[in-house]
């Protein structure tokens, strides 16, 4: 097996709420990311999950020199997935359920003088009523995600993580 | 002329409420109300579901307190399964009590740091763009910093005792469905230093000093701003002690005087009303006994601290004796009062927590006691805002036929309307004009209450809000006397007087 020794540790978080459909798209990407990792050995590489962003999830993220953000989409200009880099905000949203990347970033600059890179993955889902499981439509916008940032892990160092990218 | 002035959403609160307060002829406050204006439905449609989903499905009442329903409700399968809570394995009670006081911990923790500490480091009347958490971090990084360890500390508690950290599914009828690991345990002594039970004892008593510290710069606006006389009740230990899991009720009166002793919480329905009102979904309990013009009372940390006769954690007890000392034999009203036994009960946690990670029952393999099955079941836990009860039947089919929920915030209905009379009279009375300092007052007296008003989640400020006064009763331009606006308009957010 391949085995990717890399000083720069990276977080992938997934969330959404896997009881709604394709809103559990995040969180599916992460546990397949995961599987890949742990076969393929690919150090520096951790995984979290959760229903939604926390304000704690600014701390979190300060222990990592990258993090990608994974949720789901129902943004129609999205074609299958998109990939961007955010920068902080201190704009809060009315209520705390709806915490975003930018903010945590903004919380994990302020409080903790780190800077890590942020990037958002939003997949591309179509489903998002009551029940569990990815509809297949969503999945193989999935597998295509995957398999773009699996090759790019493949190949990392610190500067060759991608910015940004689209399918 | 009479007015009415309406205040809604109210912020900084779970779920969604209005205030509406009456102002008669001579401007006197004839009148104010806290309504809900949610009804959720639980009690109906869990109806029919088999009894055992009951702990995972009344979670879903709350994405903050979720561990204090699925706890209620399991204790209350115990009973349906034929097990009582002395009977429940070693390994089996001391995960559910790990499981509810990280949740209390992380409750608290939130509540106190996302969500009080602006009005108090502020000013209640202060710039609302600074008075939130944002405002908080830029102010004081040290109190925002212990605040993000202690919530986060709480919740990785709850995802090791119940499988995650938001709707686990750790508690099940007869005890629990998985024991601690070492590898897990090793989280807490062996990973980062800031997640060690000793850290958030430390954490604990640097928030109580630097209450102490605001409590001498601004004791008497905590000791009168919504101060109110009530009874208070909860549940102890059956030697008297502050018990959140398990235990009996008691209740006290406004002076002091035990008027509720020992009651075992399976009686609930001998002892509590709950009275209906036409102008909200929320229920207004009281003691049968009084009845609802003298029965009802407060629950939760303030009304715990109250009823309780010690804490069984040294240095919480200490923080007790100097609280109760403010108010010397006398049951303590202060409404503000609630901030500072939300802290002494973090404290409390800190230490119970601490002591419980260390016990090796934690590891055990017996999980499960199993009994004879009947057909029905109460559970009563304290919840982090007060006294939580689900009550259950079931039938032939193991279905659920009946389920009776008074939520804690439900408990505190009476006490919140009487904390928002007392604020309006003493804060709007007299005023042609409101300011967004005055609806504010209003909000932190409701906000000391930690309710949960269910569903909609904290409000951290700006949330768009129009407030109007029209003459007349009417809401016509040509009545209007005088209109605020935060955060732009939100149409139907008005009042009318």
């Amino acid at each position: 097996m391949n085995s990717v020794q890399n000083t720069e540790r990276i977080l992938f978080y997934g969330y959404g709420n896997p009881g709604r459909a394709d809103d559990g798209l995040g969180i599916t990407f992460c546990y397949q990311l995961k599987e890949y990792v742990r076969e393929n050995q690919i150090s520096g590489v951790e995984f979290s999950e959760d229903y939604q962003l926390n304000i704690e999830d600014g701390e979190t993220i300060s222990r990592f020199d990258s993090v990608f953000f994974v949720d789901a989409t129902k943004n129609e200009n999205v074609e299958r997935w998109l990939l961007t880099t955010l920068s902080r905000s201190k704009e809060l949203a009315f209520t705390t359920h709806h915490v975003s990347p930018e903010f945590l970033l903004g919380i994990c600059q302020t409080l903790y003088n780190k800077n890590p890179n942020i990037q958002l993955l939003t997949i591309r889902g179509y489903k998002w009523d009551l029940h569990e499981g990815i509809s297949s439509e969503a999945l193989s916008n999935l597998k295509s995600a995957l398999h773009f940032i699996q090759l790019q892990l493949m190949k990392r160092d610190a500067k060759a993580l991608p910015s940004q990218g689209r399918a | 002329m009479s007015r009415k002035i309406t205040i809604e959403p109210v912020t900084r609160v779970e779920g969604h409420g209005k205030v509406t307060i009456h102002l008669d002829d001579a401007g006197k406050i004839a009148s104010s109300r806290l309504h809900i204006v949610e009804f959720r439905g639980f009690e109906r449609f869990v109806q029919g579901r088999p009894y055992w989903e009951a702990p995972v499905l009344v979670q879903r009442l709350c994405g903050i307190c979720p561990v204090s329903h699925h706890l209620a409700a399991a204790k209350a399968l115990d009973m349906v399964v034929g097990v009582k809570q002395s009977e429940l394995t070693p390994t089996g009670m001391k995960m559910r009590r790990l499981m509810h006081y990280g949740q209390v911990f992380q409750s608290h923790a939130l509540h106190f740091f996302y969500l009080a500490s602006p009005d108090l480091l502020f000013g209640i009347e202060s710039n609302p763009a600074m008075r939130n958490v944002v405002g908080v971090s830029d102010a004081n990084r040290e109190l925002a910093r212990k605040g993000i360890q202690m919530r986060k500390f709480g919740q990785e508690i709850i995802k090791y005792t119940a499988g995650k950290k938001i709707h686990g599914t750790g508690a099940i009828p007869g005890g629990i469905n998985k024991n601690m690991s070492q590898q897990e345990l090793d989280y807490f002594y062996k990973g980062d230093p800031s997640m060690h039970p000793d850290r958030m004892v430390e954490n604990a008593l640097e928030a109580l000093e630097f209450f102490h510290d605001y409590f001498t710069k601004n004791r008497e606006m905590l000791d009168t701003f919504a101060h109110h006389r009530t009874s208070h009740l909860s549940m102890v230990s059956r030697d008297g002690g502050l018990d959140l899991y398990h235990g009996v009720l008691r209740a006290i009166d406004a002076d002091g005087k035990v008027i509720l002793n020992n009651v075992d919480y399976r009686e609930y329905t001998d002892h509590i009303v709950e009275g209906v009102k036409n102008w909200s979904y929320m229920k207004f309990p009281y003691l049968r006994h009084l009845g609802p013009e003298r029965g009802w009372y407060r629950v939760g940390p303030l009304a715990r601290l109250n009823v309780c006769d010690f804490i069984p954690t040294p240095l919480a007890q200490k923080e007790l004796e100097f609280f109760r000392s403010t108010t010397g034999a006398h049951p303590n009203h202060s409404t503000m009062h609630s901030h500072w036994a939300r802290l002494i009960e973090i404290l409390h946690a800190a230490e119970v927590i601490r002591d419980l990670l260390r016990d090796p029952d934690l590891q055990g393999e017996e999980l499960i006691t199993r009994g004879s099955k009947g057909r029905e079941g109460i559970g009563v836990i304290e919840a982090p805002r007060g006294t939580l009860i689900h009550h259950y039947q079931i039938d032939d089919n193991d279905q659920l036929s009946m389920a009776n929920l008074i939520v804690s915030t439900t408990h505190n209905n009476e006490a919140m309307n009487a904390a928002v009379y007392e604020v309006a009279k003493s804060k709007i009375e007299g005023h042609t004009e409101i300011t967004e300092g005055m609806m504010n007052s209003v909000e932190v007296a409701i906000r000391a209450y930690d309710p949960c008003l269910s569903c909609a989640t904290h409000a951290i400020g700006n949330m768009a809000l129009v407030v109007s006064l029209y003459a007349g009763g009417e809401e016509r331009e040509d009545q209007l006397i005088h209109r605020m606006t935060r955060g732009g308009e939100t149409p139907g957010s008005t009042c009318s007087l």
